[in-house]
């Protein structure tokens, strides 16, 4: 799988997932115009994943940790429907033995970016670290 | 438009016209420069961000509406204000809505607005985990998110117009902060 990166814009989040250390980041403000079209990308790269994984379960040996880090400042409702799919996956891949890691880092005083952290996790039914910054 | 209404009500933003995804960056521009003339704190002017963002793009939805219905009917034109007095801001979004639309917004604004805090973050939940997605809107996630930053009920009604449509208007208030939560 090659890496995934899209660089950030003043309305979409940068992304940088990196298979080989799986290390994937999704960092900055979320209003896309069209935000089924920008997380398309996202979310088949992280299908592609899963599917090489259920395909191929030693592949997963491949990938130390998965450790996915959401610096976002800012996202809008409409991003937050496609930001539980991207969390979603991450869930089935722990089912496959993948040891998944979620860091949500949010501004210090930004009790709103935490507590939306605390709502995707709850809702995806994932633990996350949160991280104050 | 800005300026005193009275001695403790200010217009901080205005704009009445049709509604864009540039237009909507305009307006969250034109607050970023006003954040200092209105001595906002970081705190609150994130929610303000976010609320504008919510109910900009909510009338952005309805922006199709604007050729088929409003360019005959200038009086019913999209517009959104943002006021401050001395309680805190108020911002007010108008446009046309279908009137086949009207319930579904009047069953979703009335379901958030008798929900207390837990109740919220369950619709929340059960509309991100379960909620039906059109191409127009995120199930009312954005209505859900209005309720959440403001803590206080969605004020909306719908004035009746013509050919099917009405003038639907949300009044969202948000207090100004407690000493504790300044940023």
């Amino acid at each position: 799988m090659d890496n995934l990166i899209i660089p950030a814009t003043d309305f979409t989040p940068s992304v940088n997932f990196q298979i080989q250390s799986g290390h994937l980041e999704l960092s900055g403000v979320s209003r896309p115009e069209d935000v089924a079209g920008f997380y398309e990308g996202p979310l088949e790269w992280l299908s592609k994943l899963e599917e090489s994984i259920q395909n191929k379960p030693e592949y997963k040996y491949e990938i130390p940790e998965l450790r996915f880090s959401f610096k976002m400042r800012y996202f809008n409702s409409g991003s937050s429907k496609y930001m539980i799919q991207m969390l979603r996956t991450l869930r089935n891949l722990t089912k496959f033995g993948v040891d998944v890691n979620i860091d949500w880092y949010f501004e210090e005083g930004d009790d709103k970016m935490q507590d939306d952290g605390e709502d995707l996790a709850e809702a995806v039914e994932l633990n996350f670290n949160y991280i104050e910054v | 438009m800005s300026g005193r209404l009275n001695s403790t009500s200010t217009s901080v933003l205005h704009y009445k016209g049709k509604f864009t995804f540039e237009r909507i960056g305009i307006l969250l521009n034109d607050l970023k420069n006003k954040r200092e003339t209105y001595q906002i704190d970081p705190v609150q002017y994130k929610k303000l961000l976010t609320l504008m963002i919510e109910i900009l793009e909510n009338v952005l939805k309805y922006s199709d509406h604007f050729e088929v219905f409003v360019l005959d009917h200038p009086d019913f034109q999209p517009e959104f204000e943002l006021i401050l007095n001395d309680d805190g801001f108020i911002l007010t979004s108008r446009n046309p809505v279908k009137e086949r639309d009207k319930n579904e917004i009047t069953r979703r604004i009335d379901k958030i607005n008798t929900s207390d805090e837990d109740e919220l973050k369950k619709i929340y939940r059960d509309t991100i985990t379960n909620g039906i997605f059109t191409e127009k809107g995120g199930a009312g996630l954005g209505f859900i998110e209005m309720a959440k930053i403001t803590t206080n009920n969605i004020v909306y009604s719908f004035k009746p117009i013509d050919k099917g449509f009405s003038y639907f208007e949300i009044t969202l208030h948000i207090n100004h902060l407690d000493e504790e939560d300044h940023g």
